[in-house]
């Protein structure tokens, strides 16, 4: 099922935009550098989650040590390669685990942002340019791609919790929602 | 006869035999308008609808063990609607007068809904 819904996900990114080889040799050819940035990101990470009021309501009070350690174990394991099947189904399994905490896709892209512009900063910093591009673009197709496991698990997942829980198939969810998307078009035309 | 035939004969002879049925629909498990003589513009909703009652009325009777289920009510002031699973692949709806006789409604119903089962079956 895992494998099967990322393997499907995936497959909705045009091969040429999806995350490469080229990619995964930038960010493991500067592991060193990128890892010794581990800790700074990590507190910086959960510093906006527990800053921000919405999305500090998703941890209780003693869990920040766990949760910076899943992001350090993440931040390890994709500067370690390989992308492999296991890696990415791991990506859609995420999908899942946010629904049960609350999770929403808003959080996990103003995150992946924050992602972003923190090591988009410190490569341009600290590597040469030609490097640093390298990485920056290995970075944004990463995003990317797990960004969509994320999001489109999440969702696709509701909606089998939906079918088995209200026995709504997925084909007829989608009819429910055209309904109502035409007619909320309609009104909005 | 083709399916679609076969499924607008049923439909015609439930209105027939059952003067209380205002409205019958035959629709796909996924929601979609098979045969129907509900106007098009509420048919559309009826048959997402009806499929959605069924699927649910499915799971209440696996998690309340009902045994297989076989009928779906919703009973408003003015009228009901009465919905059958017909099968794995379909739905069978009919809509009938609140003060109409029921036995009638539900024996014919539950007839046709056997019947719409073997056609989306063949």
């Amino acid at each position: 099922m895992k494998a099967e819904l990322t393997e499907n996900i995936l497959n909705q990114i045009p091969d040429s935009v999806r995350f490469n080889q080229d990619d995964a040799a930038a960010l493991v050819a500067h592991q060193s550098f990128l890892l010794s940035l581990e800790d700074e990101l990590v507190k910086g990470f959960y510093d906006h989650l527990y800053a921000h009021e919405t999305t500090r309501k998703i941890f209780t009070d003693d869990e920040r040590e766990a949760r910076e350690k899943t992001l350090r174990d993440w931040y390890q394991r994709t500067l370690s390669g390989p992308f492999d099947t296991h890696y990415w189904e791991w990506q859609t399994l995420v999908g899942l685990v946010h629904i049960k905490r609350n999770v929403n896709n808003a959080m996990v892209a103003g995150m992946w942002g924050w992602l972003q512009t923190f090591l988009g900063q410190h490569v341009l910093e600290k590597l040469p340019s030609e490097e640093a591009l390298k990485v920056i673009k290995a970075v944004h197709a990463l995003q990317a791609v797990v960004m969509a496991l994320i999001s489109e698990s999440y969702q696709r997942n509701m909606f089998t919790a939906v079918d088995k829980a209200a026995g709504l198939n997925e084909a007829l969810l989608y009819r429910l929602v055209s309904i109502e998307i035409d007619e909320m078009l309609a009104q909005a035309r | 006869m083709s399916k679609s035939e076969e499924l607008k004969k049923i439909h015609t002879e439930l209105r027939e035999n059952v003067p209380d049925i205002s409205g019958v629909m035959i629709a796909s498990y996924e929601g979609l308008s098979i045969a129907t003589d509900f106007p098009e513009d509420e048919a559309i909703r009826i048959a997402a609808v009806s499929a959605a009652a069924s699927g649910l009325g499915n799971r209440i009777s696996g998690n309340a063990a009902l045994g297989e289920p076989e009928e779906v009510m919703v009973k408003g002031k003015d009228g009901l609607m009465l919905i059958y699973l017909a099968g794995e692949k379909g739905v069978l709806a009919v809509r009938a007068s609140a003060r109409g006789n029921l036995g009638l409604v539900r024996l014919e119903a539950s007839e046709a809904a056997k019947e719409v089962t073997r056609i989306l079956n063949m």
